[in-house]
């Protein structure tokens, strides 16, 4: 939780990631997530999203990257829905609002270049690091 | 593994048993992990973990899913990641690190045709609590 006589800006500074496949298939190396609804064009054209799709943790890492530039301050929690998938080959934007400054929460949401929420919950930052004496 | 101990046989939605251990992985945060971080998330922050800095937080949710899928596997395809829920700790996590992380079944649950199933996760640096949630997953078979 933050600290209460410290102020919290109103919003996270969006931050955009090219989901292209090239990224999703380092993202699959990274975590050793090889689902082939992630990297098989042909597997996945057979199911209800018609194509790939992007790992939801690579949404979820989207937006603490976001925390972490944006606030500088360390997520303590966070409850997440991966409410859509994400095509590869999207262009995604993570960002958030406060909703709660005495306990630090935001809002938080990532969604797609065509305007879909793909990721929706909140999260809520710790104090910002003391800097070493 | 399956929970039937057949290495072939992916492990499906009636394997799971609520309150059961399923198993513990361990993941290196070695520097090939690093750089693939920085790779995908390229810009300020991302060279965070290089030197004796901390390593972001998104790096400790990469390791969860890797010792997600190591620790159930062979898994049937097109299981989807609905939900994720995660309490940090505060414990900066240095480059190098091991971390063990640990899994079981929290609850299993049909809906709307759909086999809903919930894993807790710890992850733990030696003794030192690092993180701990629930992986909310919609099981494929």
């Amino acid at each position: 939780m933050a600290d209460a006589d410290e102020t919290l800006p109103g919003e996270i500074a969006p931050l955009e990631l090219a989901a292209s496949q090239d990224m999703v298939l380092a993202y699959a190396e990274l975590t050793d997530d090889f689902n082939p609804i992630h990297v098989d064009p042909a597997f996945a054209a057979e199911t209800p999203f018609g194509g790939p799709i992007a790992h939801g943790t690579m949404a979820l890492n989207l937006v603490l990257v976001a925390v972490e530039r944006s606030l500088g301050r360390p997520v303590c929690g966070l409850a997440v829905r991966f409410v859509k998938p994400v095509p590869v080959g999207a262009t995604i934007r993570a960002g958030g609002r406060l909703a709660d400054a005495a306990r630090g929460t935001y809002e938080v949401f990532v969604e797609t270049d065509a305007g879909v929420r793909a990721l929706e919950g909140t999260l809520t930052v710790g104090p910002a690091p003391r800097a070493a004496p | 593994m399956s929970g039937t101990g057949d290495a072939a046989d992916p492990w499906t939605y009636d394997d799971f048993e609520v309150g059961a251990g399923i198993g513990t992985v361990e993941v290196a945060l070695d520097e090939r992990r690093l750089g693939l971080w920085r790779r995908i998330y390229a810009g300020p922050g991302a060279e965070a973990g290089a030197g004796d800095a901390a390593v972001p937080q998104g790096v400790v949710v990469a390791a969860m899913m890797e010792g997600f899928i190591k620790v159930i596997d062979p898994r049937p395809p097109g299981n989807i990641h609905a939900g994720q829920t995660l309490d940090f700790s505060g414990v900066p996590v240095r480059p190098g690190a091991r971390l063990s992380i640990v899994f079981t079944c929290m609850a299993r649950e049909i809906r709307r045709e759909r086999r809903w199933v919930t894993f807790g996760v710890r992850v733990l640096d030696g003794e030192t609590p690092v993180a701990r949630g629930e992986i909310v997953s919609i099981w494929a078979k």
